[in-house]
């Protein structure tokens, strides 16, 4: 700002300096403790506000998936009532007049025969589609039925050999997070039909009193997590969100030739808004 | 004497290169404080010459610091966010004027050193300060403080004015009681020094963009 040039020849010190300079040093002892005071506070807060905005970035992940996944259950009910109220109607209708139609030969009549199996085979199909994708029938039968459908309709459609093993005695888990699960079950197995090549399925529901876990264990050619492409690690990284979404931790484990596995655990006391259906937006 | 205020001169030089050098990447407070820098470099070298020629500069010394205190008035417009204090800061220049013209038709003459004018700004600095550590502590950002070039800029503002101060009252003291002033004149050369060295180095740091981002968070 300046530099003043004051040259002064004059007496020596006085006895009042002793007080000028105590008050002196103790003016800028109180300054540095304000400075130290200062920066204390400031980096407290700076934590404080960096839990607060990871607080509020985790809150944000929450809803914005839960939104999701209630947009994504409407979804399927609709597609679901589709199915159900207009599809297989109408394929039970076209059934009927195939039964209907007279004046035939009897090389005809085989083919009609033929063709009337598959539309009834068709039409069990799309009901068994319609009731996996039908959170009212997941909730109504409940996860442990529901799964053991979901595999049977695995095996018999040949495109895989799935086990089912349940240990311990099933208890219910909430419908939130049994539907939760299932959506994480049929994801899974998703994945297994159309990326790993595996032959063999090994699903297994362990239920002991303070834990739940839900395996799924393939024989397919396995894979390196950093290698996978964006849409296959959305997929697994979805598992990953829905599963802390009720609470659960998700275990994702490959290799190369080894196959997969993936582990849902889950603390079935552990209280959690959106799964324990407290929240207003609750799904169904 | 000489000496020190040419390397005076010579750090005020450098400061205003660095400040020319970065001026894009400055914040809008700290573009104002760069050409703070450089009309201080003008006005010191100018009151050299002037007191060489006519053995008093105490004129410039006058409009200098009205200018002055203008220029850091508007480097904490920019950083106070508070749109009361914002025009507290404007009507404070004017009060400031007015209060020069007072000073030097009735207290200090235009050949007097206008020590009113320097207390009455030190003091004021030290309340944008104050006001300007509050804000900081509100909306406290993400970068680590000691990285941040507005903490360095104002706690040097805080620690010169209240410095200064305490020296002009004990050189004021001093001189009263005809006591040998030396060491305080030598204090407030370092006590200078230091202030433009760590300017220097708050404008060598501030990054427009992220004080764009800090402030916006807030």
């Amino acid at each position: 700002m300046r530099l003043v040039l004051i040259t002064v020849n004059s007496n020596p010190s006085s006895d009042e300096l002793y007080v000028i300079f105590f008050s002196a040093t103790a003016f800028f002892v109180f300054l540095a403790g304000f400075i130290i005071y200062f920066i204390v506070l400031y980096q407290k807060r700076q934590r404080q506000n960096k839990v607060e905005r990871e607080s509020l970035q985790a809150n944000f992940r929450q809803e914005f998936l839960k939104a999701r996944l209630e947009i994504q259950e409407q979804t399927f009910a609709h597609v679901s009532r589709e199915i159900h109220d207009n599809i297989t109607q109408v394929l039970s209708f076209v059934k009927l007049n195939l039964a209907m139609m007279g004046g035939t030969n009897a090389e005809q009549q085989a083919k009609i025969s033929e063709n009337r199996d598959l539309i009834a085979q068709v039409i069990t199909d799309l009901r068994d589609l319609s009731k996996s994708l039908s959170f009212e029938n997941i909730t109504k039968q409940g996860l442990v039925k529901t799964i053991e459908i979901e595999t049977r309709r695995i095996n018999k459609s040949g495109l895989l050999n799935s086990t089912l093993l349940i240990e311990g005695d099933s208890y219910p888990l909430g419908e939130q997070r049994e539907l939760v699960l299932f959506r994480i079950f049929q994801e899974a197995l998703n994945n297994t039909l159309k990326h790993s090549g595996a032959k063999d399925l090994t699903i297994a529901l362990q239920y002991i009193p303070e834990m739940f876990t839900l395996t799924l264990e393939d024989n397919g050619t396995g894979f390196l997590r950093d290698n996978l492409d964006d849409f296959m690690g959305a997929g697994l990284k979805n598992i990953e969100n829905r599963a802390s979404l009720i609470g659960a931790v998700a275990t994702i484990n490959s290799e190369p030739g080894n196959g997969c596995s993936i582990k849902i655990s889950l603390n079935p006391l552990e209280q959690r808004l959106y799964a324990d259906g407290n929240h207003q937006d609750h799904i169904g | 004497m000489d000496n020190q205020y040419y390397v005076y001169l010579l750090l005020l030089f450098l400061i205003s290169i660095a400040g020319v050098a970065r001026y894009k990447k400055l914040s809008p407070a700290f573009k104002t404080l760069t050409t703070l820098i450089i009309a201080t470099f003008i006005s010191e070298t100018i009151k050299k010459i002037i007191g060489k020629i006519f053995h008093n500069s105490m004129p410039v010394a006058h409009l200098w610091a009205i200018m002055e205190y203008a220029f850091f008035s508007f480097v904490y417009y920019h950083l106070l966010e508070d749109r009361l204090v914002k025009k507290a800061i404007i009507a404070s220049v004017f009060f400031m004027l007015l209060l020069e013209i007072v000073n030097f038709s009735f207290f200090e003459t235009l050949l007097q050193f206008p020590s009113l004018i320097l207390n009455v700004s030190q003091f004021i600095y030290v309340l944008y300060s104050l006001l300007l550590f509050r804000q900081m502590l509100l909306n406290p950002a993400e970068e680590s403080l000691f990285k941040q070039s507005v903490f360095w800029f104002n706690l040097d503002m805080l620690l010169y004015c209240t410095a200064m101060f305490l020296d002009f009252a004990l050189t004021d003291y001093f001189i009263k009681n005809n006591l040998d002033a030396t060491i305080l004149i030598y204090f407030s050369i370092v006590v200078n020094m230091l202030f433009y060295a760590v300017i220097g180095v708050s404008i060598l740091i501030d990054n427009r963009k992220y004080n764009a981002v800090s402030f916006n968070n807030s």
